[in-house]
């Protein structure tokens, strides 16, 4: 990109798009420094201090157990973090070479690709998600890995169809007509812009992961108590939301946020993404991706 | 056109060898029982250095016929060879067959041009095939090869969506001269451009084919740029040559009636207000699925009889008297002498 679009885009920078940056760094940041910056250990029980609200002393106060909220979800930021990361890794790396194998072979190997992603599809996430912890057993890895697999035949599909419309473009048969090989024209004429809509749709699923992860430790699936995590806090909250309602507030709140950040993240990437690809679709009438 | 091998449609005079000779080419799509013949039986045979024109409504096949001989598309029956070696046709791999033989210059140069290279590197594409990364010194070849086609080297580092059409189209003109790849199909390579550019880069294409010794086969629809450009010329119709011969020929005196109905229908430049012509072409080009019996083109010939449609009229040679030497001149229609001599009935309506 030359400096003229470089500054179309700082131009069009929104707040919104900072704030949701900034936090999420600092979060990560926090999750990565949790040992120095969390002030108490998040394991640390004092039972005459229990379900307290906000104090100087504890910025969030104290959980049922007497345990610091704020060092707990410090501490259990490096769950989410590490959780969402292993998740995406999964999906990334089962599901690319999936939907490019089922693109560059489509009619037979492609097709019982497609007909397995289908299936999968079929399940509803987090029911699958749950079926899979289950046979893993449970703890943060195996339930993100899970989740991973379950996330794995939508990029498939994703990449298939970028795979499939980038191919049939002129310049991968004027590289064939080059007498370019094959993976090389892969890797250079064909994945780097079929890969577009999978990484906007990586940041959705990256959001959603945020949620499914708090959702399978609220069901016990994830990380095993008394191992900080956000949807575990977020359940012991909920067990006490009579005595305690403010209690979920933290937990509940932070999960939301992070959500929130990471969609107005990929809200922005699609907006930059298409956008690009729409102007080349307006101006020469012909859709170069889909 | 039937299995029968058909001489090629063009012979020489000279003895100088044959840039591409194509014999009973046909393409099919889809499966044996319903398959489309995209490209039934065509052939004929291109001079080394010159240029034949393709004329044909859209549907006609012209793009699958320099596909196909680009080796893009398998070729079902029939041989294209090129500069003189026997190419077998390639249809299980295309991307080896004829690897740097020939090369292609398409009608939209956006969507021939990768969006994210810079302009240097897709131009150098056919010198560093096999390798993933381009060496940065192939800079200087590709800044030689766009000053070729009249590009300053300041367009080497661009983005094809940071230049105008015809400086993309440009662009890849210069990608297909870089293999020095003799045989060259230009897939209605000005059809996009505004008709000021159309003219330099036709003008372009014909010094680079004088220069460099190219051989083109020319795809268009438009007549005036066949006339620019090519020495010979074929006119397609449902996947089949119906007329091929020197341009000046074809296009002056066309023998066919597709072929005259055609460059009747060509709107001329006029402030008066014309009579409507009597014999333009009427109707859709039929379904190539199931083409008409015969000759294909009965269904919309004014002069069709009984006989056209039960068979199918082979090339014939035109032979006219004080005819210059160069190619000769072929139709396919059993009627071509009635029709030259004013004496076939046209078909009531």
């Amino acid at each position: 990109m030359n400096g003229q679009s470089a500054g179309r885009r700082r131009r069009a920078a929104p707040w919104g798009l900072w704030i949701a940056v900034t936090v999420l760094v600092l979060l990560l940041a926090s999750a990565l420094l949790a040992p120095w910056i969390a002030p108490y250990d998040p394991l640390a029980q004092n039972l005459q201090n229990k379900v307290q609200g906000p104090t100087s002393e504890h910025l969030l106060g104290t959980d049922r157990f007497g345990r610091d909220v704020l060092s707990r979800l410090i501490w259990g930021g490096r769950n989410a973090f590490g959780g969402v990361a292993i998740c995406i890794a999964v999906a990334v790396t089962l599901g690319v070479p999936w939907g490019t194998v089922a693109g560059f072979w489509p009619r037979y190997l492609g097709t019982v690709l497609m007909r397995v992603s289908d299936i999968m599809i079929a399940f509803p996430l987090l029911v699958l998600a749950v079926a899979i912890t289950g046979a893993l057993g449970s703890g943060l890895v195996t339930s993100m890995v899970a989740v991973g697999l379950v996330l794995a035949p939508n990029i498939a599909q994703l990449t298939r169809a970028g795979v499939l419309a980038v191919r049939e473009n002129d310049f991968v048969e004027s590289a064939r007509l080059s007498g370019v090989w094959e993976p090389i024209l892969l890797v250079r004429h064909v994945l780097p812009i079929a890969l577009r809509p999978v990484v906007i749709q990586l940041t959705i699923f990256t959001g959603l992961t945020f949620v499914v992860q708090g959702a399978l430790a609220f069901l016990g699936l994830g990380p095993q108590r008394p191992t900080p995590s956000w949807g575990g806090d977020l359940n012991d909250a909920y067990s006490q939301i009579l005595a305690a309602p403010l209690q979920i507030l933290p937990p509940g709140l932070l999960l939301g946020g992070v959500v929130l950040c990471v969609y107005r993240i990929g809200d922005t990437l699609r907006d930059r993404m298409s956008s690009n690809l729409a102007r080349t679709e307006r101006t020469e009438n012909d859709v170069v991706v889909v | 056109m039937t299995a029968e091998s058909a001489p090629p449609l063009i012979q020489h005079n000279d003895d100088g060898p044959a840039a591409l000779e194509v014999s009973d080419l046909t393409v099919r799509f889809g499966s044996r029982r319903d398959a489309l013949r995209a490209v039934d039986g065509v052939s004929f045979t291109l001079r080394r250095g010159s240029t034949l024109g393709v004329i044909g409504e859209s549907g006609s096949g012209k793009s699958t016929l320099v596909k196909a001989i680009a080796g893009l598309l398998p070729v079902a029956e029939g041989q294209v060879r090129i500069a003189g070696n026997s190419g077998p046709p390639q249809p299980a791999a295309p991307s080896v067959g004829r690897a740097g033989q020939v090369q292609m210059i398409f009608q939209d140069a956006m969507l021939a041009l990768n969006p994210g290279r810079a302009v240097w590197q897709s131009v150098v594409e056919p010198l560093v095939p096999q390798r993933l990364f381009v060496p940065r010194r192939f800079r200087d070849r590709a800044v030689e090869l766009l000053a070729r086609v009249g590009l300053t080297p300041d367009f080497a580092d661009r983005l094809p969506s940071q230049m105008s059409g015809g400086q993309r189209q440009r662009v890849t003109i210069a990608r297909a001269i870089a293999g020095r790849s003799p045989l060259v199909m230009c897939d209605e390579p000005v059809a996009a451009l505004d008709i000021s550019l159309q003219a330099e880069v036709l003008q372009l294409l014909d010094d680079l084919r004088r220069d460099l010794g190219l051989s083109y086969v020319f795809i268009s629809h438009d007549m005036s740029s066949i006339s620019r450009i090519a020495h010979d010329v074929g006119v397609m119709y449902l996947g089949q040559l119906v007329e091929v011969g020197p341009a000046r020929e074809v296009l002056q005196t066309p023998r066919h009636p597709y072929t005259q109905a055609l460059i009747r229908s060509i709107p001329r430049i006029t402030l008066e207000k014309r009579e409507p012509e009597t014999q333009l072409l009427e109707g859709e080009i039929p379904d190539a699925r199931r083409p008409p019996s015969g000759c294909r083109f009965r269904t919309r010939c004014p002069f069709a009889q009984e006989i056209c449609a039960r068979e199918e009229p082979r090339p014939e040679l035109v032979e006219e008297p004080g005819r210059d030497t160069g190619s000769a001149h072929h139709t396919a229609c059993h009627f071509w002498r009635e029709i030259r001599d004013g004496t076939a009935a046209p078909r009531a309506h």
